[in-house]
């Protein structure tokens, strides 16, 4: 064995052991849940589990195409139609373990369930038809072999909502409310009040 | 001549990955804690204490412990004291003999996650 071999054997074996015991990322910067874009992204979690949320939404009457994704969104989905949900799980037992999703109205409707797949990559998807506005939840469940735990206890619940309209806020609508009754008092008054105080000719 | 130059550049290549890879452990990593990994313990005072290494961050840390049915055990009073080791802690109410697990998480400034599951046992 050549001496540049066993340099590179070396390098292999240095790098094969920094990748296994290297923490998991969260992917890089991405959409949060107030809109702004971070390093945290849209990350999910409760006291068990950690994952990384992602939607990516297509125009109406577009099949879903993965080489020409738009840009993730996060929990606030703009529009209706077909969506890609992504999940990445960001706990490395958890990708071991199997995993289920499921999308569901808020009267209980079921819109999407993946049968319990154990995600090596660390990836769950799912792709959804949403045809009505309002608010949905995606529920991660884990069959977790270690804890035991009931998966209705431990599953990590995503509230989403969906194509809902955006309500200003009310600051700024009372200023409009306010400006706007104080321009129609001017006009009025303006119009009105030459009228009083012009003198009566005809007396 | 050539391979010389070779070999210095091989090394420097090798040199890198290593700097790189410095960072790698700096953010986060579990340097142990109490009860340790699989200890047996006969007199368990009722305190789970994890270090961390690396810039962990305030973000979504957690600490739970489970019994053998999956039932949650501890107080759900997990406190994080960030630092150059970085502890994660938890307390419980005096538990009965058997297996345990604990599952932890912290999440470091880089955005790397660290968690994990850790198992103890109460003797008689």
């Amino acid at each position: 064995m050549t001496s540049l071999t066993k340099i590179f054997t070396v390098a292999a074996l240095v790098l094969t052991t920094a990748t296994a015991s290297a923490s998991i990322p969260l992917g890089g910067v991405r959409k949060s849940t107030d809109g702004k874009y971070d390093l945290y992204g849209c990350m999910q979690t409760n006291d068990y589990y950690v994952a990384n949320f992602a939607a990516f939404q297509t125009q109406p009457g577009k099949p879903v195409d993965p080489k020409k994704m738009p840009p993730p969104e996060c929990v606030t989905l703009p529009a209706l139609g077909t969506t890609l949900i992504s999940v990445d799980l960001l706990d490395r037992d958890v990708r071991r373990k199997e995993v289920s999703m499921k999308v569901t109205g808020d009267k209980g409707a079921v819109l999407l369930e993946t049968p319990p797949t154990m995600a090596k990559q660390g990836v769950i998807t799912g792709t959804v038809d949403f045809k009505t506005k309002g608010n949905y939840t995606v529920v991660l469940t884990v069959n977790d072999t270690d804890l035991h735990t009931p998966s209705e206890i431990s599953a990590l619940r995503i509230p989403i909502t969906v194509a809902m309209d955006v309500v200003e806020p009310a600051s700024k609508t009372a200023m409009i409310s306010f400006f706007g009754f104080m321009g129609a008092l001017v006009v009025m008054l303006a119009v009105l009040v030459p009228r009083f105080v012009k003198p009566n000719t005809a007396a | 001549m050539k391979f010389n130059s070779c070999k210095v550049a091989v090394s420097l290549l090798i040199m890198s990955q290593f700097m790189l890879m410095q960072p790698l452990h700096a953010e986060g990593i579990l340097l142990g804690g109490q009860p340790q990994d699989n200890a047996e313990i006969s007199n368990f005072d009722g305190k789970i204490i994890l270090s961390f290494s690396g810039n962990v961050s305030e973000r979504a840390p957690s600490l739970l412990v489970v019994d053998s049915k999956g039932t949650r055990m501890d107080n759900k009073d997990v406190a994080l004291e960030i630092g150059p080791r970085s502890k994660l802690t938890a307390t419980t109410p005096t538990l009965s003999p058997g297996p345990y697990v604990i599952r932890y998480r912290v999440v470091t400034e880089d955005g790397l996650i660290v968690s994990g599951i850790r198992r103890f046992t109460i003797k008689n």
